[in-house]
């Protein structure tokens, strides 16, 4: 083979089985999921994806399932959570990267690398229990009553448990994660470029819309993955957005996700028949999405990365 | 009115506590070509990074000394504004390349606000590019980006920005040490066609270059000025032994 020297080789061999383990196992979690969802498959097809139905009964025949509502509020909840997240993310890492002094800057970059440390039930907690009636009545009350004729903000009954707690709640959450992506794209600028920048002139504003449009594609990829992070958050949506299988425009309503809906019906989904095929669908599906963002963002950070030489 | 656009008196620098330059004295008299010429490392690059005050992007630099520009300290003035009237270009080509051919001429002129309408924008841009004897290559394909270019081209193209801004003092810091000799006269013909209009000072390792396009000339080593003067001069009767060696090309 390509080795010369026999230590080589045997450390290569004796490490193939350990890195094979880790590449196999994920590949034989898609298949298992795929085996155990086949009869939800089977029996709704497509409509597993179309309807919004979630139909339990002693009787398989008169189940019914259709996985619309929580595909659709997975998604929302990720892009408001991320369009939330991302300003901060980039404000955050500009500031601790390019103004403030050397001693605060680590301090700020150590702080919010333990902010991503802290375990997400905490922060599930917090938003159940804090934040949310406080956003219903410092912000959704408000809205609510002058804004009504928007659809984003027109729904009542307001409970605080809504799309958009669980949206501000995984945003903070997500905040470290993606701040420290911003800061690495950021330090991955060579240095060339930031001199050239300050030796033609540029304040420091004009520095920070440069860099920006320079880091245009490694923030996009970093939204993919933070998106990709934020679809697959459990604890913290179960624990804010409300458990409803309604689908609204309206950001104060009540949801649910994938991930939620997982944790808030598996116990009960093994007395029926299709009900936990049906979680092993959501749960195949949120697995391949979760893959190709998380693939497409990195192939976006190498191919930025490449340009910037 | 002083007859020097820059004076530079007892000027010591220390990184992390090691000294780059010792109580160095230069002059720069209006539209010349000053080239201070010396080996790598005797502190060349640092001298031009306090004239435009990038050294306060290096950490644990500690700067003494009094360095004029127009007859005003630099640290009396506003980094900003002194960085626009003293423009430095660096030895490694470093045009954006997220923006294409025009909107790297152009960007420091659209953060200045030289220009005002685009007719006169796409003008500067052309006066830029044609300074540099850049424009017959790439007239046809401006939206292109820089990867697309030669290195030689690329540090063209980089002289074109800086000179778009339309500055008082342009600081060259060995531009063309990575790039063919072809490119390498362009970029010298370009800059003696520029001395009526700014006063240029390039730091260079190669003394023939020096000789090719130097008014004066200062020889650093070892952090001092060893020698400096008019340019013929010094290359004809260089009153320093060491410099005798450096342009003999013995160091």
């Amino acid at each position: 083979m390509f080795f010369k020297s026999k230590p080589d080789k045997i450390l290569f061999i004796s490490l193939l089985p350990f890195s094979l383990t880790s590449l196999a196992l994920i590949v034989y979690i898609a298949l298992t999921l795929g085996w155990e969802a086949r009869e939800a498959f089977l029996r709704f097809g497509v409509k597993l994806f179309t309807e919004n139905v979630w139909r339990v009964s002693e009787i398989p025949e008169y189940e019914s399932y259709g996985l619309l509502s929580p595909l659709v509020g997975s998604i929302y909840v990720s892009i408001t959570s991320v369009l939330i997240a991302l300003p901060l993310s980039i404000s955050l890492a500009f500031t601790s990267a390019e103004f403030l002094p050397k001693n605060l800057s680590k301090i700020v970059s150590h702080l919010t690398d333990v902010m991503g440390g802290v375990p997400t039930v905490i922060y599930g907690l917090w938003g159940s229990l804090f934040l949310a009636p406080v956003l219903r009545d410092v912000f959704m009350i408000p809205l609510n009553r002058y804004l009504w004729f928007i659809p984003l903000f027109s729904c009542t009954p307001l409970t605080g448990h809504s799309i958009l707690t669980a949206s501000v709640v995984l945003a903070v959450a997500s905040v470290p994660y993606m701040t420290s992506l911003v800061r690495e794209g950021l330090a991955m600028i060579p240095f060339k470029y930031k001199e050239a920048l300050y030796s033609i002139g540029a304040m420091r504003y004009e520095y920070f819309k440069v860099l920006t449009g320079m880091l245009k594609p490694y923030i996009v990829a970093a939204t993919l993955l933070g998106f990709s992070r934020v679809l697959g958050e459990t604890t913290i949506v179960a624990l804010t957005i409300g458990n409803s299988l309604k689908i609204s425009l309206c950001v104060f309503e009540p949801g649910s996700t994938i991930p939620s809906l997982i944790a808030n019906q598996f116990e009960s989904a093994g007395l029926y028949k299709y009900a936990l095929p049906t979680l092993f669908a959501g749960s195949l599906v949120l697995l391949l999405i979760c893959l190709t963002l998380t693939y497409v963002g990195i192939q976006i950070t190498y191919k930025w990365r490449e340009s910037m030489l | 009115m002083s007859r020097y656009v820059i004076e530079i008196s007892n000027l010591t620098v220390s990184i992390k506590g090691k000294e780059i330059l010792k109580k160095v004295d230069l002059e720069v008299p209006y539209n010349s070509i000053y080239v201070i010429m010396g080996p790598s490392g005797s502190g060349k690059s640092t001298l031009l990074r306090v004239i435009n005050r990038l050294i306060e992007l290096i950490p644990d630099a500690r700067v003494q000394g009094i360095v004029k520009v127009f007859n005003i300290d630099v640290f009396d003035m506003d980094p900003y504004e002194l960085r626009r009237h003293v423009v430095m270009v660096s030895q490694e080509p470093n045009p954006f390349p997220h923006l294409n051919i025009f909107d790297n001429v152009a960007l420091p002129a659209r953060l200045n606000g030289v220009v005002k309408s685009k007719n006169d924008l796409h003008e500067l841009v052309r006066w830029a590019l044609e300074k540099v004897m850049l424009w017959d290559e790439v007239k046809d394909r401006l939206k292109a980006y820089p990867h697309t270019l030669s290195g030689g081209q690329r540090q063209r193209l980089c002289l074109a920005r800086a000179l778009a801004i339309k500055p008082k003092v342009l600081l060259l810091d060995e531009p063309t040490a990575n790039i063919d000799p072809e490119n390498t006269l362009k970029i010298e013909e370009s800059l003696k066609s520029l001395k009526d209009e700014l006063t240029i000072v390039m730091v260079t390792h190669m003394p023939h270059q020096a000789a090719r396009i130097a008014d004066y000339v200062a020889f650093i080593y070892g952090g001092s000025v060893v020698e400096k003067g008019v340019a013929r001069e010094v290359f004809m009767r260089p009153r320093n032994e060491v410099t005798n060696r450096f342009l003999r090309g013995a160091i």
